[in-house]
């Protein structure tokens, strides 16, 4: 069996020599190999597959995120870990697209080894590599045409902080890459159960701004085939309304990862459906909710363990479609989120690909944790899909 | 190294779950009345708040009333409640706690559910 | 000959008024116009004179024989008349003088402050000068030929703790110029206040300290005109301002930039710091464990070697031996290991040597000058620029014996960085590498630097702007266009220059020059 390989990238033969003596450790289960800048990364890629590559950012000739957007190009499935000093805040946000996991200088070893580690992990049982390849080709998450008039409102010298936390709240692909800095020291300290409205509180509306602008740019606004439009709105409807109804189902502590994973459940199907019209190299089966014959579920999942974000949502997207059976001592995260997405399946805002499971529902509102709340959970539902149905009416041009 | 707060008057459970949660390289803190704990929550910022309902002074409840009124994201709080109490139950969810355990509770459970819910027992190669 | 009239008669018909003086100006004769117009009271023709004319008077009479002044009528007022003084036989003169009051335009005054047509005028002219010395905020005084006060305004009394009447009548530059600290008083003919009467020139600028009355020093810009020009007795008046805000306010805002340019090169500092950082933590870890897989070889070979193992074989204890070592890597360890040592202290050595530059760098000046080592502030601001340089270029110094020289270390550090930084970005969007290089020289009494590159070079028609404050050829938030301007006004204040020399796609060269010994009678 071979090992998996890790490619090191840096213009400082003194940070390649520390790096390998440091992980000296794990010589006996992982090849790891050494560049010394972008152009001899790209020729050792192009001889032998790599599972991981780590890169400085600050290099002569091809800097760090020129070499990492290129190898999200051309080899998609190798899983890009930045390692780099201070970044200036313009190019921090280059940064923010071109890699999957953001580590700051001076790392110890021990961190670097734990992020490699995590990332040889993949989490698609049946489809490993073609889910990591999809999935790792990813730089930044689309918005639907429908609402980039909103993303367009951030970008404003005007927008405050209220509109950009609702923005961000509503938006997928940016409620993600936020997350995903989040974990990064680069993008500010983090506050720690980071929900979206924290997160954007730490960072500040320049930042968000910046870095909604920048994934913005690597889409077109071409509208995708009609019907594929409207599959992708009524997903996110039906996102944006668990994400609401969720708010009073899950504990408060449990809330802000609760929210992330309600918003995020179907970012596999938002991100296998945005490509570009034609493209021969991928097919769709919208009745099987494949692409390539990867479940899009396993495709989103994939994404987001690529990113980084906290287990919790992961866990929580990647069981979405698992009936729940939460402990008595609490729902937790999951049982949360499924719990929500079922009564939402009871209104206008259901998501149609899947079904109802009336049982296993009453079974989850008879838990002691959502009985004791009071609430009579069909109209609250109804109040979070009416809610989901508005804010999508106020796009309509 | 991920911090966890012990508020119990009792000496006996203080003492347990300090044992438990010390050997799975949590750091453990711990408060024996309501007062101590809220300056506790405050200054220590713990990532996990296990409560006793039944105790001297501010009870429990008055507690989570008071750590919910903290600044900053809430903290996961694990409620333990006496078996005895039928009700104890619903008004510890209608109040807010995240976890819920009626006594006797072992350790090892106290234990699974913090790693749950610190995320560190679930692996992604779980999923 | 006479027409066999009485000279009385006619000179009494005469409008206009006529007298016989002798010297100094006793009156002997007044004609009727003259007595019923200007008095009979006064012998001293003189006392006739406003006494505001009188100096010119005095003057006029020596030199030329007509004038205009104003004289005293009868009822007190003054009027303005022409003056004529014709000399006679016998040492005497005959005036006359012709009331041209009426007239229109009278002529130039023939002193600084103007002059009335009547003594209400006069009064007003008076009030006005006083008004605006009084509430001019600048000081401002007097001094005769010989350098004694003779007028000194409100804001000059304020700023100096003396009251004008203190002062009149004395030796102005005893007043305001300090003993310094070790010595005498420089000599009065030394004052550079003094050195600009006699010449007639006007208008120069000079940096001094004046002392204040409590003895405390402030710094001030002073600038001298003369008085009269040439009369008999020569003056001079002195504006000064209070130049100590300014100064701060000066040294702050250099200080300042000089904190916005370390600002820019922070993100550079950052990397080049954190990346020895990053090696040496590494290697460090590395060593640790190194030092247990040997340490667990050794006592393998231990074990080997003792007698208590008895009967053991030998085959058996190299076989032991050998197993140990391989799985320590012996060979890979004996390499490693003195490798990640020396690159460690390397690691060590650049961040104490950036870290030094960087404190040398932002070091504070004072307004005094020191002397300095030049060169040695070129490599400092090399290191600590070396982040934004080192992608875009290579940097050949070529430094030669250089002396201190007498400067403002912070401001030239300055100068430098921004040269530097200049360059770099110059050569920025070439692709290939540039080369920048760096020389100095003593040449005679001057200390000559050149800032060298090969980039795309400076058109003609832009060389002149470009010293010019805010003119910039860079994109918004690369740079203000405040760099050469300040290098130009620091090589000023050095008293030297800075030229540019420039072939378009050749190469741009920044030639700086300063004295050695610092600007000549520059004050501190």
């Amino acid at each position: 069996m071979t090992l998996p390989r890790a490619l090191f990238v840096d213009d400082e033969p003194r940070v390649l020599d520390g790096l390998r003596r440091s992980l000296r450790g794990k010589r006996g289960e992982w090849e790891m190999v050494f560049a010394e800048g972008g152009a001899e990364a790209l020729a050792l890629l192009a001889q032998a597959p790599f599972d991981v590559v780590v890169s400085d950012m600050r290099m002569p000739g091809m800097d760090g995120a020129e070499l990492l957007t290129q190898i999200s190009k051309t080899h998609p499935e190798v899983a890009r870990v930045v390692l780099s000093g201070h970044i200036e805040p313009d190019a921090a946000i280059q940064v923010s697209v071109a890699g999957h996991r953001f580590l700051t200088k001076p790392s110890d070893a021990q961190s670097l080894i734990d992020v490699i580690e995590q990332l040889l992990i993949r989490t698609s049982s049946a489809h490993q590599r073609e889910a990591r390849r999809i999935a790792g080709g990813v730089r930044s998450i689309p918005t639907l045409p429908e609402h980039a008039g909103d993303i367009v409102a951030l970008l404003a010298p005007d927008a405050n902080l209220s509109y950009a936390v609702r923005t961000a709240t509503h938006d997928i692909g940016l409620t993600a890459k936020l997350l995903q800095l989040s974990n990064s020291r680069f993008f500010g300290e983090r506050p720690r159960n980071s929900s979206v409205e924290s997160i954007v509180n730490a960072m500040g509306v320049p930042m968000v701004q910046a870095v909604a602008g920048a994934g913005h740019q690597l889409w077109s606004p071409d509208v995708p085939d009609p019907a594929i439009a409207r599959h992708l709105q009524t997903a996110w409807r039906h996102a944006v309304a668990t994400a609401c109804l969720v708010e009073s189902v899950a504990s408060p502590a449990n809330r802000p990862h609760a929210q992330a994973a309600a918003l995020l459940q179907d970012v596999g199907r938002l991100v296998c459906l945005s490509v570009p019209a034609g493209d021969p190299h991928s097919s769709i089966d919208l009745a099987a909710a494949t692409r390539d014959g990867v479940p899009f579920r396993d495709v989103g999942v994939e994404l987001l363990h690529l990113w980084g974000l906290p287990l919790p949502i992961v866990a929580a997207v990647s069981q979405r479609d698992v009936p729940q059976q939460p402990d008595a001592s609490g729902l937790g995260v999951a049982a949360a989120v499924r719990t929500a997405h079922l009564l939402i399946q009871q209104t206008e805002s259901r998501d149609p690909a899947v079904g109802t499971h009336e049982e296993e529902l009453a079974r989850l509102l008879s838990h002691p944790q959502l009985k004791a709340q009071g609430i009579a959970w069909p109209q609250a539902a109804e109040e979070a899909s009416r809610q989901a149905g508005l804010w999508s009416e106020h796009d309509k041009p | 190294m991920a911090r966890v707060l012990v508020i119990d008057d009792d000496p006996a459970i203080r003492q347990l779950l300090t044992d438990v949660l010390e050997m799975e390289d949590y750091e453990v803190s711990i408060a024996a009345d309501g007062l101590s704990a809220v300056r506790a929550v405050e200054a220590a910022s713990p990532d996990f708040v296990v409560l006793d309902v039944m105790m001297p002074g501010l009870d429990g409840f008055g507690v989570l009333s008071a750590i919910r009124a903290l600044d900053g994201e809430p903290v996961p709080v694990l409620m333990l409640t006496a078996a005895a109490e039928p009700d104890a139950g619903s008004r510890a969810w209608a109040n807010g706690v995240d976890y819920y355990l009626a006594k006797p509770f072992s350790a090892d459970t106290v234990l699974d559910l913090i790693d749950r819910a610190l995320t560190r027992q679930v692996n992604v190669s779980d999923l | 000959m006479s027409a066999g009239i009485d000279a009385h008669l006619l000179a009494d018909s005469i409008p206009h008024s006529v007298w016989v003086l002798s010297a100094p100006a006793t009156i002997d004769y007044a004609n009727r116009h003259a007595l019923e117009h200007l008095g009979p009271e006064h012998t001293d023709w003189n006392a006739l004179v406003h006494a505001d004319d009188r100096d010119a008077v005095t003057r006029d009479w020596t030199i030329a024989n007509e004038w205009e002044c104003r004289l005293r009528h009868a009822d007190g007022s003054f009027r303005r008349h022409s003056v004529r003084l014709a000399p006679v036989p016998g040492g005497r003169w005959i005036a006359t003088a012709t009331d041209i009051s009426h007239r229109e335009t009278p002529a130039p005054p023939r002193q600084r402050d103007a002059d009335g047509p009547d003594a209400a005028g006069a009064e007003e002219a008076r009030a006005i000068r006083s008004v605006v010395m009084d509430d001019m905020a600048e000081g401002l005084y007097t001094v005769d030929g010989a350098g004694l006060l003779t007028s000194l305004n409100r804001a000059g009394a304020e700023m100096l703790g003396w009251d004008e009447q203190d002062l009149l009548g004395t030796s102005i530059h005893a007043a305001v110029h300090a003993p310094p600290p070790a010595g005498t008083q420089a000599p009065e003919h030394d004052c550079p206040l003094r050195e600009n009467h006699p010449a007639g020139r006007s208008g120069q600028t000079v940096d001094d300290i004046f002392v204040r009355r409590d003895g405390s020093t402030f710094q001030v810009a002073c600038s001298v005109a003369p008085l009269a020009a040439g009369a008999a007795t020569a003056g001079a008046v002195v504006t000064f301002r209070d130049m100590t805000e300014v100064r701060r306010a000066e040294l702050e805002a250099r200080h300042d930039q000089k904190l916005e340019s370390l600002g820019r090169l922070s993100a550079g500092l950052a990397h080049e710091i954190n990346t020895p950082i990053q090696f040496v933590g590494d290697n460090t870890r590395f060593l640790a464990g190194a030092y247990e897989d040997m340490l667990e070889l050794l006592l393998v070979y231990r074990e080997c070697m003792t007698p208590a193992l008895g009967e053991l074989a030998w085959t058996e204890r190299t076989q032991r031996a050998q197993a140990a070592e391989a799985k320590a890597d012996v060979e890979y360890l004996a390499t490693e290991i003195p490798a990640a040592v020396s690159q460690s202290l390397e690691g060590v050595d650049r961040v104490a040597s950036l870290v030094r530059a960087m404190k040398s760098f932002s070091y504070k000046d004072s307004s005094e000058q020191t002397y300095a080592d030049l060169n040695e502030a070129i490599r400092t601001t090399l290191t600590v620029a070396r982040n934004e340089v080192k992608y875009v270029a290579d940097v050949e110094l070529d430094l030669g014996e250089l002396p201190d020289v007498l400067c403002h270390r912070g401001d030239l550090n300055q100068v430098f960085l921004n040269l530097l930084v200049n360059a770099a970005d110059a050569l920025e969007g070439n692709g290939e590498r540039g080369e920048i290089r760096i020389s100095s020289a003593a040449v005679g009494p001057m200390a000559v630097i050149r800032f060298a590159d090969n980039g795309s070079g400076i058109a003609e028609h832009i060389r002149q702007s470009i010293f010019d404050p805010f003119f910039t050829t860079k994109g918004v938030g690369k740079g203000t266009g405040q760099g050469l301007a300040l290098a130009r006004a620091v090589l000023d204040k050095h008293g030297g220059s800075i030229e540019v020399q420039s072939v378009l796609g050749e190469g741009t060269e920044f030639i700086l020059r300063l004295p050695i010994d610092g600007r000549q009678g520059a004050s501190a």
